[in-house]
């Protein structure tokens, strides 16, 4: 990892301390949704469809309800009757309806391994066997697995109600088509005609999955008296409050949402599919807890990956190398229900680029298959794979390096978007030169026929949102941190780390805490390369807060007026009186009792980030083998509040990106069975796959943060597959515009 | 001294067939609600296309300044701002 920065102005931030959670992780100690055991627990398990798109004329539950064992089994007749309603969750909406219809499904399966029915029983085993006892009977219908064909007049429709939202306006004909976006700046048709060269090229890429390691899982308590307590795997506990709100339509006051350890979530566990399944069972078992767990099939097959796509894009530039027009048509799967992040890869398409001249039309368009989960910059990969590798080939039509290319065309704060949005302070053109002047840029290809380095940009928004913290003073100086973000990447040091560094302490002496729905104020999830960001801005109020208060606990002590106490450093003041923060900690009896605080945020400033990779490859012409022979990764990453944590991401951003671009994607027959849904047949990179993935930390200070912070998790998954395919066009003059780029698919490439 | 200075509201280009075509309108406002009234004035039926009742539309941001509004409709304007509405972003 290299760092291009300022000199550290900071005691705490910026270093690497141990992880606070390290030891219980290590040790198998942390306790994950399935290491749940209750008291008279019950087990459930799923009835999922055969098909991909059919009517259920009927379901008989009858034997899996007379089998020793079995305590309760839950339809669809014992879901409320949801009508349509847009639920705003953080930085995401939902409509409950269709939120409420994939958790179970109602008068029709849209999706293999739609959930249908469910068990509650006295083991895994019967529950298992109960659900082989109940007996659906379905009326086939033609699946809907294609987003062009989706878009056909005939097309097969999958939900009746479903009309084109644009911009407000909507549709009066059943269709497949959610949504149609449309951003335009300049005059696109003048823009191409001054150009001197143009490229237009088509793009395909496959749906693939977040990959995290552990299934999903809920286990859920209904008391008698209503109240509802649930253990589960998420990215957010309010989110889900929210969302067992909503389905089962009960009040947020009587559920309690337990966020158990996390392996793992990349977007992918913010929506619910167990939790709703759980609390109706424990209800109707006679209030005894219920847990139900997936297999991995369970989530390959049923939990939200992210869009497949087609995408055209055209771009021109001129003589001198600027850019002059850039269009792209984008259709992304929206899955079984309408919910794409085609607006999202609408945005970032030619986000690093200053276009006056552009226009990008979006389609969400619904599929029968599994509804589409957010993944790690949604819909970022897909539109940078396209735009990417067509602004590669505009540099090589002019003979330009591509570095040099993107640096004459590339956005400064000021320039605007398609849609109009200016940047403010951003870090592109500094990312992009410490790209070109890394020590990887600078040296030669690895020797060895067919090698070939490719280069890709990529930029993501991040976010900031609604996060809570409280804290507590010890007597011995140490501060318990209560907050309410679900710890994926390493949060607990990172949060408690800007409270050490607020007090003046060290990251040791912070105890951070995951709270539970009824501990903190309301969070948002762990989402949007927000937690660093917003929740580690609650934290320093929750710190400034507790500084005050001490003040006032010094100048108690020191018969002092409190306006006479400073504050620097970690030391208390007032003339001749000194006390750092934990003497002042010891004395807290002797001035009133205990010391806490808390602090509640929704922080604007979330500045975007971008990203510039580099990557060697070889291919071997025979199989079509891509071997990644070195790989860099520049980002814009703000103040780095934990630098090893920044490289972690950026690493594991960059591995998901190599299996999208090389091996990932689900794969179907013609009646939309799903043919993989295993991890032996839906290939993730593993360690073999992979070199070293070389980091350089950009870090052009975010100035609305009070350390400086950006999200820095999203973004280093954009440019992977691009920079991929440009790598094997430079090794062996092919350009792969369908992902993934499989040694089958790259050979056929190098047929034609 | 009377300022001449006004918000500037970019029109989403899905909607600029309501405004002939504008891509931008100086409206006299202090705040988005007031901006998005003076744009129904002048442009009848675009308050509908923006908004559901007193709302913003859910998939829609506002943008005051480049960054993403909270407060949407009650967000103060100062007189040289810049009100976007794009389209909302989540992230994973």
């Amino acid at each position: 990892m290299a760092t291009l920065e300022k000199p550290n102005q900071f005691k705490v931030i910026g270093t690497s301390p141990l992880r606070h959670d390290g030891v219980d992780k290590v040790t198998g100690r942390a306790a994950y949704g399935a290491d749940i055991r209750l008291p008279g627990m019950l087990y459930g398990a799923v009835l999922r469809s055969p098909h991909a798109h059919a009517k259920i004329l009927s379901i008989d539950t009858s034997e899996a309800e007379k089998l020793h064992g079995v305590h309760a089994v839950v339809t669809a007749k014992d879901f409320p009757d949801l009508e349509s309603k847009i639920v705003e969750l953080g930085e995401s909406v939902i409509d409950r309806k269709y939120q409420s219809n994939n958790v179970l499904a109602r008068d029709k399966v849209l999706y293999f391994g739609h959930a249908v029915a469910a068990v509650a029983a006295t083991s895994l085993h019967v529950a298992q066997e109960a659900v082989n006892l109940i007996r659906v009977e379905y009326e086939v219908l033609s699946p809907v697995l294609d987003v062009r064909k989706a878009m056909e007049s005939g097309s097969p429709i999958l939900l009746d109600d479903l009309r084109t939202d644009e911009f407000g306006k909507k549709g009066d004909q059943p269709t497949n088509v959610a949504w149609h976006g449309h951003n335009e700046s300049g005059d696109v048709e003048k823009g191409f005609k001054e150009a001197k060269f143009i490229v237009e090229r088509e793009f395909n890429t496959k749906m693939v999955h977040q990959g995290y390691i552990e299934p999903q899982n809920g286990t859920a308590q209904y008391n008698p008296d209503g109240q509802v307590t649930v253990w589960c795997s998420t990215q957010g506990s309010f989110g889900v409050r929210e969302q067992v709100s909503e389905i089962l339509e009960i009040p947020v006051s009587n559920i309690r949402v337990i966020p158990m350890e996390i392996g793992g979530g990349f977007g992918g566990k913010n929506g619910v599919y167990l939790e709703p399944l759980a609390v109706l069972l424990s209800k109707k078992s006679g209030y005894r807890p219920v847990k139900l767990t997936m297999s991995r099939a369970d989530v390959l097959a049923a939990t939200g990956p992210t869009s497949g796509s087609y995408i055209k894009v055209k771009m021109g530039a001129d003589a001198n190398g600027v850019i002059t027009a850039a269009e792209a048509t984008l259709l992304y799967e929206a899955g079984a229900y309408p919910g794409s992040p085609v607006g999202g890869a609408m945005a970032v398409l030619f986000a690093p680029y200053r276009i006056e001249n552009g226009r990008v039309d979006g389609y969400d368009i619904v599929v029968n298959k599994p509804r589409t989960a957010a993944y790690r910059a949604p819909g970022g990969t897909n539109a940078a794979y396209a735009a990417e590798t067509v602004v590669d080939e505009l540099a090589e039509k002019l003979g330009m390096d591509p570095i040099e290319f993107r640096l004459l065309n590339g956005v400064k704060e000021g320039d605007r978007r398609i849609d109009g949005a200016a940047f403010k302070t951003i870090g592109y053109l500094e990312t992009l030169q410490a790209a070109k002047d890394s020590d990887h840029y600078q040296s030669p290809l690895p020797t060895g026929p067919n090698t070939g380095r490719g280069f890709a940009s990529g930029f993501w928004f991040n976010y900031g949102g609604k996060s809570s913290a409280s804290a507590s003073v010890n007597n011995d100086g140490t501060v318990n941190l209560m907050e309410g973000s679900v710890d994926i990447g390493g949060s607990r040091t990172s949060l408690a780390m800007q409270l050490a560094e607020t007090l003046g302490i060290t990251a040791e002496d912070v105890r951070p805490f995951v709270a539970d729905t009824n501990e903190v104020g309301y969070t948002e999830g762990t989402y949007g390369s927000r937690t660093t960001f917003a929740t580690g801005w609650a934290v320093i109020e929750t710190g400034k807060a507790l500084i005050e208060k001490l003040k006032e606990r010094a100048a108690i002590l020191w018969e002092v007026e409190k306006d006479t106490v400073q504050f620097e450093n970690g030391v208390f003041s007032s003339g001749e009186h000194k006390l750092t923060f934990k003497e002042l900690a010891e004395k807290l009896d002797d001035t009133g009792g205990p010391v806490v605080a808390s602090a509640a945020v929704q922080p604007k400033g979330n500045a975007p980030g971008f990203a510039a990779h580099i990557v060697d490859v070889e291919v071997d012409p025979d199989t079509g083998k891509v071997q990644i022979l070195r790989y860099t990764a520049v980002q814009d990453v703000g103040k780095a509040i934990y630098p090893n944590y920044v490289e972690s991401q950026i690493q594991g951003g960059v591995a998901q990106g190599v299996g999208w671009a090389l091996n990932e994607e689900y794969l179907y027959d013609e009646q939309g069975r799903l043919l993989n849904s295993s991890l032996l047949d839906y290939r993730m990179p593993v360690a073999l796959d992979l070199p070293m993935i070389d980091t350089i930390l950009v870090e052009k200070t975010n100035p609305d943060h009070p350390f400086g912070a950006k999200g820095v998790g999203e973004v280093c998954i954009v440019p992977p597959p691009a920079a991929i395919a440009n790598a094997i066009h430079n090794a062996v003059g092919a350009r792969v515009t369908d992902l993934p780029m499989s040694p089958a698919k790259v050979v056929e490439r190098l047929k034609e | 001294m009377v300022s001449l200075l006004m918000p500037t509201i970019f029109i989403p280009a899905p909607i600029r067939d309501l405004t002939g075509g504008k891509v931008s309108v100086a409206v006299s406002a202090s705040s988005v609600r007031e901006a998005i009234e003076s744009l129904e004035a002048e442009f009848p039926g675009i308050k509908d296309r923006l908004c559901e009742g007193d709302r913003v539309r859910s998939n829609i941001s506002v943008l005051v300044d480049g960054q993403v509004s909270h407060l949407k409709m009650r967000e103060k304007l100062r007189e040289d701002s810049e009100v976007h509405f794009v389209i909302a972003i989540s992230g994973g």
